[in-house]
Order: structure tokens, then sequence, then C-alpha cells
């Protein structure tokens, strides 16, 4: 893919994880729900993932894209030559191995 | 006369360079102090995302292993901190990132071009984009302490 198609993505994932996390923020708070802590007892952490499975799958392939695709640039950018190109495959590796993760705890739960 | 020696020789020789101090660096505008910021809040986020996508998966074992790893976190003064700081970390790293996509994705705010000066100037400064990310630092500031206060303080006022 172009670095320049990719970076358009970083702006893109970056828009959408505004309105996204701003909705996750939100549910720890009074607005959508009892408060952090009582939003974070398992009871609740429960019933959070069978109701909002999609937006939290959404939330974790957009955050690890964007966190990861982040973290490549700062690479690529400081280290010269094909180190860059390693540290690329060392991140899709890992970013498809935390999405896995993710997903496995979303259907198990939910 | 002897030649100047050529400034911003940091970028040629990447990290080995960017931390020598022997090597001029570039000017520190507020824009630069904000890069270099949004760069360690990056980091330190993707590092969490990572951190965060195991310890909930702890949901999926049961309420037993989901209370201890919470009770763990929330006996711990570094982890009401970290709450703390985390929470002023995604603050800033949002705001400025609207301010990016703003000001160097659709390219609002930023100045026209100039008759280069010498020593030249990034255009990228003489906009109103200056104005914005101050609104944003103060606009952060506040959002990180109601913010948190409402999220950790348990404000009842709400």
């Amino acid at each position: 893919m172009r670095e320049s198609t990719v970076q358009l993505l970083q702006y893109l994932t970056a828009a959408l994880l505004v309105a996204l996390l701003a909705y996750h923020v939100l549910q720890h708070t009074p607005v959508l729900s009892e408060g952090y802590r009582v939003s974070l007892e398992y009871e609740n952490v429960v019933k959070h993932y069978v109701n909002e499975r999609i937006v939290l799958a959404l939330l974790l392939y957009t955050a690890l894209f964007h966190g990861l695709n982040g973290l490549r640039a700062i690479l690529v950018e400081l280290l010269p030559g094909k180190s860059g190109k390693v540290a690329t495959i060392i991140l899709i590796v890992v970013g498809l191995v935390a999405a896995y993760y993710g997903t496995l705890t979303i259907l198990e739960v939910a | 006369m002897a030649r100047k020696k050529p400034k911003l020789l940091e970028n040629r020789g990447g990290l080995r360079h960017h931390l020598n101090p022997r090597y001029p660096k570039a000017r520190w505008t507020a824009e630069r102090w904000a890069f270099i910021l949004h760069r360690l809040t990056g980091i330190f986020l993707a590092v969490y995302l990572l951190a965060h996508i195991f310890v909930t998966s702890r949901v999926a074992q049961g309420q037993d292993a989901w209370e201890a790893i919470m009770s763990s976190i929330e006996s711990n003064p570094l982890g009401v901190v970290g709450e703390w700081i985390l929470w002023g970390v995604i603050v800033f790293h949002g705001l400025n990132g609207i301010r990016l996509i703003l000001a160097e994705a659709l390219g609002i705010g930023v100045g026209d071009p100039r008759r280069l000066k010498v020593p030249p100037e990034p255009e990228s400064v003489y906009g109103k984009q200056r104005a914005l990310l101050w609104i944003f630092v103060v606009l952060g500031f506040i959002a990180w302490i109601v913010g948190g206060l409402i999220l950790f303080g348990e404000a009842g006022w709400l």
C-alpha cells in the first residue's frame, strides 16, 4: 500500500477514534452509566460486552490499526534502510495476534 | 571567510543524530513541542492499548479473575495516579490529533506562502492554527481536570 494511502487511513481512523473513544469513556461516567467504579463491577462489564460487542470490536480494530501504524511511522522514520521494513512486519504480526486475542474475549463473553 | 556549518543535520542520520547533542537541533516552536508530545503520548497509548486488551480479557475467565485484577489496580497507588495520567494523555493526544487533522490534513489555518526569509521560518507557524493550539491546550487542561473528577472523583454534582 502507498504511504499516502496509509497516512490517509491514519487520519480517518483518528477521526473515528475520537467519536468511538468519547463514547467508550462516557460509558464509565454518570452520563451513560452509574459511574466509574460501578460500571467496572463484573455484572456490568459482562452486560457491557453483550450489549456493545459491535462497538467494542470496531474500537479494537480501529485503535490497533491507528496505534500500531503510529508506532510504525515513528520507527520507519528513525530507523534507516531495511530495519523499517522489519519493524513493519513485526508490528503487523503483533496487531494480528492482539486482534485475535481481543476478538476471542468479545466472543467468549458475549 | 569560513563557511557556516549547515544546520538541521539531525534529520540526516535518524535516531543516532537526534540523540547526539553535537548535532544542532531545529528551533523549539510550540508546534515542535506538540509534535514531540504527540509522539510520546502515542507510544504510551499504543503500549497501554495492548495492556488494556490483555487486562480486559480477564473478564472471560469469570468473576474471580476479573475482581482479582481490578482490586490489584485499585489498591495500588500507582494505579490511581496512572488513571489520571492516562486520562490526561488521552485528552492531549485526542485534542492535538483533531488539531492535526484540521491543520495538517485539511490545511485549515495554515498561512499562505511568503517570500523566503533568512533564516527560513516554517510556513506552518504563520497561520491561525497557532491560536488553535493554545485554545486546545487550555481546553485540554479543563477537560483533564473536570473529566478526571467526574470519572475518578465519583462527583455527586453531575
